[in-house]
């Protein structure tokens, strides 16, 4: 019985959607990262529904009450209680909230500097190239916790603050990476013809560049985000973030940090849902990489 | 070559300045820097006498290009809070934070080179997996955290380890964990692709038909090509780990920098905080300068001019 | 004659998450002492994957099967790695493709060069070191001191090929494979790579598989040639002999494809292959060549299409009798 051999158009006929979902499906890093993220976001958008409890309310007679799992637990108090007496899984659930806006905020505001920079750079080249080049060189320079810290402690600490103090300074990623994605692009033969063709620049950046751009933004805009996440935490444990009695991941660490020898837990469950929010966004980000651009995978 | 590093100094030069400007202009974030610098309940008198001192009556870049002498001689001015000699607290302090980030920057190379080599050299097994993980772990673990559960485990359960103060090597073991461990997925991705291309090339290839062993091929033909990028991300780290320190000196309990940034910070000690922003940004741009002209040493292309 | 290397049965598989990949299918060919085989085909017929199959350096992925390996008499297939690597370089010098890429960017010509005498020969540096000058100056390179201390960026492609050439001949072996020894040069550096090669072959009585797409050159420079396409040898006989009678369309096609200077032979029409080489997995039967073959028949698409002999050992594998077959004495190949 003869086979004949397999045509090319049957290995084509996926579309480029069909053929992302397949995959996907199958990378359990971004399936769990996704899981993940989407887990966390649905906490945060439904916190009120989520929880009865105020996560403000103090009851000192109700203080460190541990969490269910131990023999004093209570299922009053799934995660327990802080040294005020507030439920500390409606804190955990607020603070969802907190991390999660902190990171988009950031993300936005330092991918459009980074991602403006690179771009520029990128295509431009030549001395608009070195000038960038400079400022990414002095903005990595920068001693980013120290800088942040005292940029913080003089201007005085808000949210705002800390949105835009991280957003300011998380850029230089962004830059590095597109400026080389774009630098490539722009030696493409599609963006040649369109030079040809006498296009301005502007628009061959809107429509040549960027859209070529996507799949490098989403990567980086998932570690960026991760990052901001984790430097708010740290920021806010070293209490110059976000301040009381608001409750960040970071922060309750650092409110825990007394109770270290006999209420470990108090320290443990924050910082485990740091690690799963921020563990999840790089999984996303990783999984978008691989699938996108298998290419660009290390 | 010498052209070549001759302007990549001037390069350095001009960063370390901008940087200096930056780290001048973190007083006026406050918005009065005399009243920043004397602190909330001076009296008029001591304004008086700051104000003179700094030249606040002068033009800001005449300001900036004074205070800009002083610092490249050494001379920071006095602590506003313990009226002692800046650079001299600088000074006292550094070798602790160099220390920590030496041993945390070893700590991050020690364990990325072997598990980056094993994970190129068999992909997508367990080996490569497992140093997946741990590297998508490192990254997720926010590190003072990961400190403080060391601190749990080592020194409060087992008792192994000294958890507080900087008094002997044994009390830098568990900050230099922490410290490095966060770089350590950075070194491990990058040796790993490195390593990839490398065993990928043709050189390989041709050493292979050479018949060459199998540790010939690994270590003096592909490691040495793979290794190249790694100085330059480990100048790049080691000056992130004096900037982070922060956290973790914070943490353990360590006088190095970071804490006197903390300590400064949190008393508005500006004078403080501008020389150590300043200290430790020069630090990072000479260690990336020694890193590219280290490279160009170790790559005769670079060597050559290419 | 023993022939140096004689290879039966050699395949290559490499196992992907869609299919089996055939890169390599049942190439069997000798080459005997001081001869030039030469394997030809287009890009991706299985030509250099055969001779990495030889020399043992597939890439990870890929499986090797052989039903006879034999060089100098010894049997390969059946030896260790560690042994394969002491003929490697000693018995069997190899020139790649790209000479820019070849040689590690971060040692010296004379580290590299050196290495391999070190290796397998049981020398001083110093006895190295005159070796590898002595070499230097055979391959033509002008000051050989002085590149014995200079690094592969230092040396245009050309040199940087002798170069490679020269590490080949290191410990004098009895065998070299030249995988397109002359394709990343410019025009006027190949032959003189070619020629080289053709009178150190002959200056040291060395057998040599000269790897190429090129049939200008294969007339030039090989005594025997095998045409690769898709994996299979299609065709195999003298040089003389394939290019008076070719009997596969394959080779047909490909010598339509060389201009020849004065002659009218197309009508002054130079021709090319439409379509490219195909994949070949492990469910494909029939002939490989059909689909871009003007002569193709039902029959074609059959299983195990069997390589047949004409007088002077020229063999094919084809099915459609050959027009010129009245005056030869045809016989089936088992």
């Amino acid at each position: 019985m003869a086979t004949d051999l397999p045509a090319e158009n049957d290995l084509l006929i996926e579309s480029a959607g069909q053929a992302f979902r397949r995959r996907s499906l199958k990378n359990i890093g971004f399936m769990t990262g996704l899981a993940l993220v989407a887990l966390v976001a649905s906490i945060a958008m439904l916190a009120p529904i989520l929880t009865a409890q105020d996560p403000y309310l103090q009851n000192l007679d109700q203080r460190l009450i541990p969490p269910f799992w131990h023999l004093e637990g209570t299922w009053a108090h799934p995660f327990g209680t802080d040294k005020f007496g507030r439920d500390y899984l409606s804190r955990i659930i607020h603070g969802s909230r907190i991390s999660l806006l902190i990171g988009l905020f950031v993300m936005v505001i330092s991918g459009l500097i980074g991602s403006t920079l690179g771009v520029i750079a990128g295509y431009f080249g030549g001395k608009i190239d070195a000038v960038i080049m400079y400022i990414i060189t002095v903005r990595l320079s920068m001693p980013v916790v120290l800088v942040a810290l005292a940029v913080v402690s003089f201007v005085g600490s808000s949210l705002e603050v800390i949105v835009l103090v991280l957003g300011l300074f998380l850029w230089d990623r962004f830059a590095v990476v597109i400026r080389a994605a774009t630098k490539r692009l722009r030696g493409e033969d599609f963006v040649t013809a369109a030079r040809c063709t006498g296009c301005p620049d502007s628009q061959i950046i809107l429509r040549e560049i960027i859209p070529n751009l996507m799949n490098q933004l989403t990567v980086i805009a998932t570690l960026e985000m991760a990052q901001a996440i984790l430097l708010e935490s740290a920021l806010s444990f070293l209490g110059l973030g976000v301040q009381p009695p608001l409750p960040s991941w970071g922060l309750m660490i650092a409110e825990a940090k007394e109770f270290v020898f006999f209420d470990p837990w108090l320290i443990t469950i924050p910082g485990v849902a740091i690690f799963l929010l921020v563990l999840g966004i790089n999984l996303l980000g990783d999984g978008i990489r691989d699938l996108t651009a298998p290419e660009m995978k290390n | 070559m010498a052209a070549f590093a001759l302007r990549r100094v001037l390069l350095a030069a001009l960063v370390a300045i901008t940087v200096s400007a930056i780290a001048f202009g973190l007083l006026y974030l406050s918005g009065d820097p005399v009243r920043a610098l004397a602190g909330e309940n001076a009296t008029d008198e001591v304004i008086q006498r700051l104000s003179q001192e700094y030249g606040f009556d002068r033009p800001i870049g005449e300001q900036f290009l004074s205070w800009l002498g002083k610092a490249v001689t050494g001379d920071f001015g006095k602590s506003i809070y313990f009226n002692t000699d800046v650079a001299e607290m600088i000074w006292d302090r550094l070798p602790i934070t160099m220390a920590l980030g030496v041993m945390a920057l070893g700590f991050a190379i020690c364990l990325s080179i072997p598990l980056g080599v094993l994970a190129a050299l068999r992909p997508n097994t367990f080996v490569d997996k497992a140093a997946l993980t741990i590297s998508l772990f490192g990254q997720a673990l926010p590190n003072f955290w990961f400190a403080i559960l060391l601190i749990i485990l080592f020194g409060l359960t087992l008792r192994w380890l000294p958890i507080s103060g900087n008094s002997s090597f044994a009390h830098f073991i568990l900050p230099a964990v922490a410290l490095g461990y966060y770089a350590t997925p950075a070194f491990m991705r990058l040796i790993r692709a490195e390593m990839m291309d490398v065993l990928a090339s043709d050189y390989i290839r041709t050493a292979r038909a050479k018949g060459l062993s199998t540790s010939s091929v690994l270590f003096k033909h592909a490691l040495r090509n793979a290794i190249i990028p790694v100085v330059s991300l480990a100048a790049v780290q080691l000056g992130f780990m004096l900037g982070g320190s922060v956290i973790i000196e914070q943490v353990f309990a360590i006088k190095g920098l970071g804490a006197l940034a903390w300590e400064s910070i949190s008393r508005s000690d500006y004078p403080v905080v501008q020389a150590l922003v300043l200290v430790i940004s020069v630090i990072y741009v000479g260690l990336t300068l020694c890193a590219d002209l280290l490279n160009a040493a170790i790559d005769p292309r670079l060597r050559h001019g290419h | 004659m023993n022939p140096v290397l004689e290879v039966r049965g050699l395949s290559v598989e490499i196992p992907t998450a869609s299919a089996t990949l055939r890169p390599v299918r049942d190439v069997s060919f000798d080459l005997h002492p001081g001869e030039t085989l030469s394997l030809v085909g287009e890009s991706g017929s299985g030509k250099s994957m055969t001779a990495l199959a030889i020399m043992d350096l597939l890439p990870r992925q890929a499986r090797r099967s052989v039903e006879r390996l034999r060089f100098l008499g010894e049997d390969l297939a059946g030896k260790s790695a560690g042994e394969i690597g002491r003929l490697r370089g000693a018995e069997i010098g190899m020139v790649f493709q790209d000479p820019m890429t070849s040689l590690n960017p971060v040692y010296t010509v004379g580290n590299q060069l050196m290495e391999v005498y070190l290796r397998h020969k049981n020398a001083s540096k110093r006895e190295a070191r005159e070796r590898a000058l002595f070499l230097l100056d055979k391959v033509n390179i002008p000051d050989p001191a002085l590149r014995l201390c200079q690094y592969p960026h230092q040396l245009s492609g050309g040199l940087r090929q002798r170069v490679m050439i020269a590490m080949a001949l290191m410990c004098g072996p009895a065998l070299i494979i030249a995988d397109e020894p002359t394709t990343a040069l410019d025009v006027t550096t190949q032959s003189q790579i070619l020629d080289l090669l053709r009178s150190l072959q002959r200056e040291f009585h060395m057998a040599m598989i000269l790897i190429t797409h090129d049939l200008g050159v294969v007339a030039h420079f090989a005594d025997r040639v095998s045409v690769m396409y898709a994996g299979e040898i299609v065709e195999q006989a003298s040089t003389d002999d394939l290019l008076e009678r070719p009997m596969h369309p394959y080779t047909a096609a490909l010598l339509d494809c060389i201009p020849v200077p004065g002659s009218s032979r197309h009508g002054g029409k130079l021709r090319s292959i439409p379509g490219v080489v195909p994949l070949i997995t492990s469910g494909d039967q029939g002939c490989a060549f059909r689909r871009r073959c003007d002569h193709a028949q039902d029959v074609c698409k059959n299983a195990g299409i069997a390589m047949r002999e004409l007088s002077g050992g020229h063999k094919f594998r084809c099915v459609l009798l050959p027009q010129n077959s009245a005056d030869v004495a045809m016989k089936n190949h088992a």
